[in-house]
Parts: C-alpha cells; sequence; structure tokens
C-alpha cells in the first residue's frame, strides 16, 4: 500500500495522497504538513455517505474537483476511498488513470 | 562630435553613454540612430541591441523590440539577460492576447445579451440549455440556487430534478467547504463519474449548474461545451 502512495505523490502536481475507509478514517496517508487530512478525510466520508443514502450509489465512482489553487480527485471502491489533492497545473488525465489503476491494485490487496 | 565617436572603432562605450545622455534629454531619434551605429560597428556586442530593444519596449514597440532581441540572441544565444528579457515580452503579449480574446469574447456576450433584452429571462434560458440538449450524450439540465432550491430543470429521464439538484447541490457545498478551509480557493467545476453516467456541475456564488451525460461520452470533448453554454447562461442571468 505504501509503494502505491509514494507512486501517486511522485506524480508532477500531487501534494497528499490519502487512503481513507468507508467511515472517514485514515488509513495511510502521504501530504504536505500543511495539510489537514482530517478536513479531507471528513469531506470525504460525507460525499460517500450523500451518495451511499441519497443516490443509491455505494462505490464505484470518481470525483474530481477543481478549484481556483487546487484540486481534488477521489475514487470510491467498496472498502475505501483513495484521494489525491493536487495543484491546478496537474495533468489530469494521467492523476484520473493512476487513481483507477491504483484503487484496482488496492482493491485486489485487500 | 558625433562623427568623430563614430569613426572610433573603440568607441562602444562612448556612443552607449551618449544615446543614454541623449535618451535622458528625450532625444529618442538621436539616441536610437546611435545604438543602430554601434550596432553596425560592434557586430559581436549585445550591449546596443539590448538598449535599443528597451527603447523600442518604452515607445510599446514590441514587435520592432523583439525583432532586435531575437537579433541580439542570435550572437549570444545563451545570455541569461537577453533570454529573461525575451521570457518577459512573450509573456506580457500572451497576457495580452489573452486579455483582448476576453475582452472580445465578454463584448460579444454583452450584445447578445443586449439585443435579446426584450425575450422573457426564462425563454432566453430555455434556448441556451436546448442548444446543449441537442449535443450528444447529454441527457439532462438542472439548475439551481446555493441552498439548492430548483431554478430549471429539463430532463431526459425519468428522475426528480428538484430533488436531484438538492443533492448534488450539497455534494458541491461540502466540497468548496473542504477547499476553502484547505485554502485551495473557490471551487468552479465538480466532475462526478457514476456508474450510469456522469455528472458535470459548473458553480458560480449563488447558482450550480448540472450537466447529465451519458457514460459513454468522452469527458474532456463534452467539458468545454457545458461550460461554454454555462457561461452564456451566467451571463443571462446576471450572475457572479
Amino acid at each position: 500500500m505504501r509503494e502505491i502512495i509514494e507512486d501517486l505523490i511522485s506524480i508532477n502536481g500531487v501534494k497528499g495522497c490519502y487512503i481513507i475507509d468507508r467511515d472517514g478514517s485514515i488509513v495511510d496517508y502521504k501530504g504536505g504538513e500543511n495539510i489537514d487530512e482530517n478536513l479531507i478525510s471528513a469531506m470525504v466520508a460525507e460525499i460517500s455517505n450523500e451518495l451511499a443514502n441519497q443516490m443509491k450509489i455505494p462505490d464505484n465512482f470518481t470525483i474530481s474537483a477543481m478549484a481556483n489553487s487546487g484540486r481534488i480527485f477521489m475514487i470510491a471502491k467498496k472498502d475505501f476511498i483513495l484521494a489525491l489533492l493536487t495543484t491546478t497545473e496537474v495533468d489530469t488525465g494521467e492523476v484520473r488513470l493512476k487513481l483507477r489503476r491504483c484503487s484496482k491494485l488496492i482493491a485486489d490487496s485487500l | 562630435m558625433q562623427e568623430g565617436l563614430q569613426s572610433d572603432a573603440n568607441s562602444l562605450d562612448v556612443l552607449m553613454s551618449l544615446a543614454d545622455l541623449y535618451m535622458k534629454n528625450g532625444l529618442v531619434d538621436e539616441a536610437k540612430g546611435l545604438l543602430k551605429t554601434a550596432i553596425e560597428q560592434n557586430k559581436n556586442a549585445v550591449e546596443p541591441y539590448s538598449r535599443l530593444c528597451k527603447i523600442y519596449l518604452k515607445e510599446g514597440n514590441r514587435d520592432k523590440a523583439l525583432k532586435i532581441l531575437r537579433d541580439a540572441l542570435k550572437i549570444e544565444p545563451e545570455n541569461e539577460t537577453l533570454n529573461k528579457l525575451l521570457k518577459s515580452i512573450e509573456e506580457e503579449k500572451e497576457k495580452e492576447y489573452k486579455r483582448e480574446e476576453k475582452e472580445k469574447s465578454e463584448k460579444i456576450m454583452a450584445k447578445e445579451t443586449e439585443v435579446k433584452k426584450d425575450i422573457p429571462l426564462d425563454k432566453l434560458i430555455k434556448d441556451e440549455i436546448e442548444k446543449l440538449l441537442k449535443i450528444d450524450g447529454i441527457i439532462g439540465i438542472i439548475m439551481v440556487d446555493e441552498v439548492g432550491s430548483l431554478i430549471f430543470a429539463e430532463l431526459n429521464l425519468p428522475l426528480n430534478g428538484e430533488s436531484t439538484g438538492a443533492i448534488i447541490n450539497t455534494i458541491y457545498n461540502r466540497i468548496n467547504e473542504t477547499m476553502e478551509d484547505l485554502n485551495l480557493g473557490k471551487l468552479n467545476e465538480v466532475i462526478i463519474e457514476l456508474p450510469g453516467g456522469n455528472l458535470f456541475i459548473f458553480g458560480t456564488i449563488n447558482t450550480r449548474f448540472i450537466a447529465l451525460v451519458k457514460k459513454d461520452i468522452h469527458i474532456s470533448t463534452i467539458e468545454e461545451n457545458i461550460k461554454e453554454i454555462f457561461d452564456r447562461t451566467r451571463v443571462i442571468l446576471g450572475v457572479d
């Protein structure tokens, strides 16, 4: 799991990588000192609950959120959510592709 | 005195000093003439090119400044100062181009809105939405305000626009809150890829524009189209 995180964090523009369980607890992460990982995990958990309860979509969804000074990407699987925090200069295509591949690898390892 | 200086092959420094003096006294054409002479007499010196370039920039003649700078870089391609100057001019040129393009497009949009001012607002929005719904793959549009109240919904599938808009608005607001807490600025766009299709959400301070798109449509292909109509709708509504 650590190798997967290291692989994702090595992408140009990725500032933080987080593996979060469905309750919002952080399983593993690597990110900058100034980033509060709890803010990200809490949001991820709330959103996945909202989609599961209100739209009956518990997993297998991806969210890409673009703000003025940064981006958050997340992919939800049955047992976990993989999230990335990036700069705006990041290659979106590369991130999304790697996010999919890495989430599969994590799912297979669990 | 000038003739005497020009005949001296070693007079580069003097020519440059004199050109500076001319500039200080507002004799711009004389200074340019002197620097051109300095260039002719000292083929391998980049200083007169650099000064002439700066004079052209002061005059607002960026194209001439770029030409002279590129000539200088033929002599010293690795010259750091010249390369920095070139980069800053090119960046400024690019910025100006983008500014002009933005102004042009805003003028066109404002003009179109002005022409259509007698047409009811809901009709104008409906026209824009219909354009979007004609695009292959787009199966619905929902527009809500910042608290999730429905402004508009046009759906080509059995879905409740009001409740779907409210749920998506909750998600958008929650992400926006986190972005702000993380000092990442205002949220502009969210793409949610679901097993049955994709959702594109564009937001302003007080509106959310949601497009429902079929799963098999490539995201980047359709994203620009949705953004364009969103921008037009935003102008029609007069929202930030």
